[in-house]
C-alpha cells in the first residue's frame, strides 16, 4: 500500500513542477511577442545607424575622431561588453554567452564590462573583474538603462583600442547565434577614403560627436533588445521541452501506478480465493 | 524609362526606436542647423545636424510633411538618412 501511496504522491508532485513550467511558458510567450515588436522596431533604425557612421568613416582621410577612425591601436588592450540575462531557466543561453566569453578570454586578455547577474556570477566565480556592471532590465527600456550603458562605454574607450559587444543575435525562435560585434572604432587601420569627401554644415568636431552618441545608443539598443528576444524565446523552448518532459514522466508513472494498484488486487483476491477454498476443504 | 524617373532620393527616416518614413523623394527640405537645406538628386555626400522644424517630402503622390526634434541628415550616393530624435507628428 506504502508503495501506492509513493508513486501517487510523485504523479502529484510532478503534476505541479508542469503546472509551474507550463505557467513559465506562457509569461515566456507574452513577453517574447512583446520583446519581438520592440526588436523589429529598433532593427531598421540600427541598420540606418550604422550605414550612416560606416560611410562617414570611409569618406573622409584626415578624420580626427578616434570612434569612428583608428589607425593606431597603442592600448594594446581591448574591451568586450558581455551581455548575459538576470535569471536562470532558460536553456542553454547564458552559458552559450559565458562559453563563447571564456574562449575569447584565453585567445587574449581582454577587459570585460557584464551587462546581466548571471554573467556577473559566472565571471566572479572566476575570479575576474569585470570594469562595469549593470543588472539586466529585464524590459526594453530605452530611456535611462541605454543611456547609462553608453556614457560608460564611451567614458571607457580612451582607455581602449576597441570595443567589442558579446550578445545573441536572434534570428527566430528556434535559431540564435553568439554574436560579438565590434563598436569602436568603426573603421580600422587604413580604410578607403578614396570616396567624395562628406561636406559639414557647422563644426565637424560637434556633427561628429553628436553622430557617435546617437550611433552608440542605437548599437546598444540593438544589442540589449536582441539579447531579451532571444532570452525570452530561450526559455520559452526550455519551458516547453520541461512541459512535455514532465507529460512524459506522468504517463510513465500512471503506468507503474496502474500495474502495482493491480498487483495489489490480484494478490488480494487470491487472498480471498484460496482462504474461501481452505473453508470448503474442511 | 526615361532618365528623369529615376531620380529619386532613397529616403529612410529613423528615429532612436522605429522607422518613421520610408521611400523615394525627388525633392527634400531639412532645418539644417544654420538654416534649410534643399536635397535633390545628385547632392554631394553631406552631414548636418538638424534643428527644431519641418521636413518636407516631395513624392509622386505630392508632399509630405513630418515635424521633428533635432537629429542628424546624413546623404550619400542619394541615399539620404535622416536620424530624428522624435518626432511629433
Amino acid at each position: 500500500m506504502s508503495k501506492i501511496r509513493k508513486i501517487k504522491k510523485r504523479i502529484d508532485s510532478v503534476k505541479k513542477t508542469q503546472k509551474m513550467t507550463r505557467a513559465m511558458q506562457m509569461i515566456s510567450s507574452v513577453k517574447f511577442r512583446k520583446f519581438d515588436k520592440t526588436f523589429q522596431k529598433v532593427k531598421p533604425s540600427a541598420k540606418v545607424m550604422a550605414h550612416v557612421v560606416e560611410d562617414v568613416a570611409q569618406r573622409n582621410r584626415g578624420l580626427a575622431n578616434p570612434f569612428l577612425r583608428k589607425t593606431k591601436m597603442d592600448k594594446q588592450k581591448d574591451l568586450v561588453v558581455i551581455i548575459t540575462g538576470d535569471r536562470g531557466l532558460c536553456g542553454n543561453y547564458n552559458s552559450a554567452v559565458i562559453r563563447e566569453a571564456t574562449a575569447l578570454l584565453k585567445k587574449s586578455d581582454y577587459d570585460i564590462g557584464v551587462i546581466g547577474k548571471r554573467g556577473q556570477m559566472f565571471f566572479e566565480g572566476l575570479g575576474k573583474s569585470s570594469e562595469f556592471f549593470f543588472e539586466n532590465p529585464g524590459a526594453i527600456s530605452f530611456g535611462s538603462f541605454v543611456q547609462e550603458v553608453s556614457e560608460v562605454v564611451l567614458q571607457r574607450y580612451a582607455s581602449y583600442d576597441r570595443v567589442f559587444f558579446l550578445y545573441t543575435e536572434f534570428v527566430n525562435t528556434l535559431t540564435r547565434k553568439v554574436s560579438l560585434k565590434k563598436i569602436f572604432p568603426v573603421c580600422e587601420g587604413e580604410c578607403e577614403g578614396k570616396k567624395a569627401e562628406t561636406l559639414y554644415e557647422m563644426d565637424e568636431k560637434e556633427v561628429l560627436d553628436q553622430l557617435v552618441e546617437e550611433y552608440l545608443f542605437s548599437s546598444v539598443t540593438y544589442a540589449v533588445s536582441s539579447a531579451a528576444v532571444s532570452e525570452e524565446s530561450a526559455r520559452m523552448a526550455a519551458m516547453d521541452s520541461a512541459t512535455h518532459n514532465a507529460e512524459e514522466m506522468i504517463s510513465s508513472l500512471n503506468l507503474i501506478y496502474n500495474r502495482v494498484r493491480q498487483a495489489a488486487i490480484t494478490k488480494e483476491m487470491i487472498e480471498i480465493s484460496s482462504g474461501s477454498e481452505a473453508l470448503v476443504n474442511v | 524609362m526615361s532618365k528623369k524617373e529615376e531620380q529619386f532620393l532613397d529616403l529612410k527616416i529613423v528615429s532612436r526606436e522605429k522607422k518613421v518614413w520610408e521611400g523615394k523623394a525627388s525633392f527634400l527640405l531639412v532645418p539644417a542647423l544654420d538654416g534649410d537645406v534643399g536635397l535633390m538628386f545628385g547632392h554631394a555626400p553631406f552631414l548636418s545636424p538638424l534643428r527644431d522644424g519641418r521636413i518636407d517630402v516631395k513624392t509622386d503622390e505630392g508632399t509630405t510633411s513630418l515635424s521633428v526634434k533635432k537629429g542628424i541628415v546624413h546623404v550619400s550616393s542619394n541615399v539620404v538618412s535622416l536620424l530624428v530624435e522624435e518626432n511629433i507628428d
